[in-house]
């Protein structure tokens, strides 16, 4: 096998041929049995190699705050943009003064909410081999959940949620799977249900994300201000500042 | 492909560790640029979130992939991880449709530490499982023959087979004598990943004509 099939079998594995190159790349592989064996054992390498290192990359990020910056609200940049727009200000300050000014809007208290609610709560565990005791659904709802498959892994928890005695866990990752797929209220009923314990804290937190994107701000508001000393307390501050 | 230029965001010689493969630099990289390439996705290109994560992923793979080819050089690498993240999620459609995507949602959908017996169970329809049986097979296989190989074989093959490192570059890398030296390497640790997924395919009962992988 030659360096250019190698550089092939990358780019036609990661989707990057098209056109021509694709068609007669794919077939090659109908007719050279060595070239599509070593392109199914590169394909089920990379794949597993590329599982591993993205599941420790995103595993990394875990423990940080680490969220989306909206371009133009950090970098070196800005202080460039900044020293810019003084410069500006005072050479058009005369100008200016008769005319209107547009002072910059802040983000709102419900984009800021949008932006937590993307950081999903982590996955719980779903298997715990032998000692397993969790049933089936709940498990395969847990690993759906951990692959970010939320419309999924509401699907199943919802029902076991439902029923009488369902644990706050349980309760919890129902309300943080509606959550993330932006079903407000069935993500505040089963958040709401969460009794005092390890995950009532949580899930007042997320509680009060909920009702903001459902418009509920007096009840959020409410929700928030006990939370003041909690564990989100840099969060609720952003969020109690963006509501007055 | 012209060599990308000029940077600050890693010195030279976290440059020179991020393209010999080392995965502290890249976790460092990655977090460091999650947040300014993420929100350029959400906010400008209106990919949604979860998307953007996993276009940032690829592309932060991609750019190392290309560091470790030597067609990137120490520069502004995040410049050059925004275009390839951009390129990404505009070529989405054929990007998700790609068997390698199609392979790690396979990947995705298997329950951690499944035991042998369980191994037919994971096996799904085509339809289903977006790959086919043999591939899927593969998969399994290979899962459990990489375990088994030593590190230096590992690495050596994922240098080899999976970036596509000229064999003239790995000479110093594995101390050997000649490009021909490392060669021979590859091609005994491909010998021996290959005699390991004979053996693995014995413990599951399977024969070699269900997977489509090369065997001795």
């Amino acid at each position: 096998m030659n360096y250019t099939d190698e550089t092939q079998i990358q780019d036609y594995a990661a989707g990057l041929l098209s056109g021509s190159q694709k068609a007669a790349f794919e077939r090659r592989l109908q007719v050279e049995p060595e070239l599509k064996a070593e392109f199914d054992l590169y394909v089920a390498m990379m794949a597993l190699d590329q599982q591993r290192l993205k599941k420790s990359l995103f595993d990394s990020l875990e423990h940080q705050e680490t969220q989306p910056v909206k371009p133009g609200t950090s970098g070196k940049w800005i202080w460039g943009a900044a020293a810019l727009a003084v410069l500006i200000l005072i050479g058009g300050w005369y100008a200016m003064q008769s005319k209107p000014q547009t002072p910059a809007q802040p983000a709102t208290a419900q984009e800021i909410a949008l932006t937590f609610i993307r950081d999903a709560y982590p996955s719980p565990v779903a298997s715990m081999g032998s000692n397993d005791t969790l049933q089936a659904t709940q498990q395969k709802a847990y690993l759906a959940y951990r692959k970010k498959q939320y419309a999924e892994a509401a699907s199943l928890l919802k029902p076991i949620a439902d029923q009488p005695g369902a644990t706050d866990e349980l309760l919890f990752y129902a309300g943080e799977s509606c959550l993330q797929t932006s079903d407000w209220n069935a993500a505040i009923a089963y958040f709401e249900k969460v009794g005092p314990g390890y995950w009532n804290q949580n899930a007042q937190w997320r509680l009060a994300l909920a009702m903001l994107q459902a418009g509920k701000t007096d009840a959020a508001k409410s929700l928030l201000e006990p939370l003041r000393t909690g564990n989100k307390k840099k969060e609720v501050e952003i969020l109690l500042k963006a509501l007055q | 492909m012209a060599k990308q230029t000029a940077s600050n965001t890693l010195t030279a010689s976290e440059f020179e560790r991020f393209a010999a493969g080392d995965e502290a630099v890249l976790t460092a990289f990655f977090k460091q640029h999650f947040g300014y390439v993420t929100g350029w996705l959400i906010y400008r290109e209106k990919c949604p979130p979860d998307q953007a994560r996993e276009w940032y992923a690829d592309a932060v793979l991609r750019v190392r992939l290309k560091a470790m080819q030597g067609e990137v050089t120490a520069g502004n690498l995040r410049a050059y991880l925004l275009k390839t993240a951009i390129n990404f999620h505009k070529m989405e459609q054929r990007r998700e449709s790609s068997l390698l995507k199609r392979h790690e949602r396979f990947l995705d959908q298997l329950p951690p530490d499944a035991a042998d017996e369980d191994f037919d169970t994971l096996i799904k329809e085509e339809e289903t499982a977006g790959i086919d049986l043999k591939q899927q097979r593969n998969i399994l296989v290979l899962q459990k023959a990489l375990a088994l190989l030593g590190d230096g074989c590992k690495q050596l093959l994922t240098d080899t087979i999976l970036h596509g490192i000229k064999v003239g570059q790995l000479v110093e890398k594995y101390g050997l004598k000649d490009a021909r030296s490392v060669t021979a390497k590859k091609q005994d640790c491909k010998g021996q990943l290959q005699r390991l997924v004979h053996k693995v395919l014995q413990q599951l009962g399977w024969s070699a004509d269900q997977i489509s992988i090369p065997l001795p």
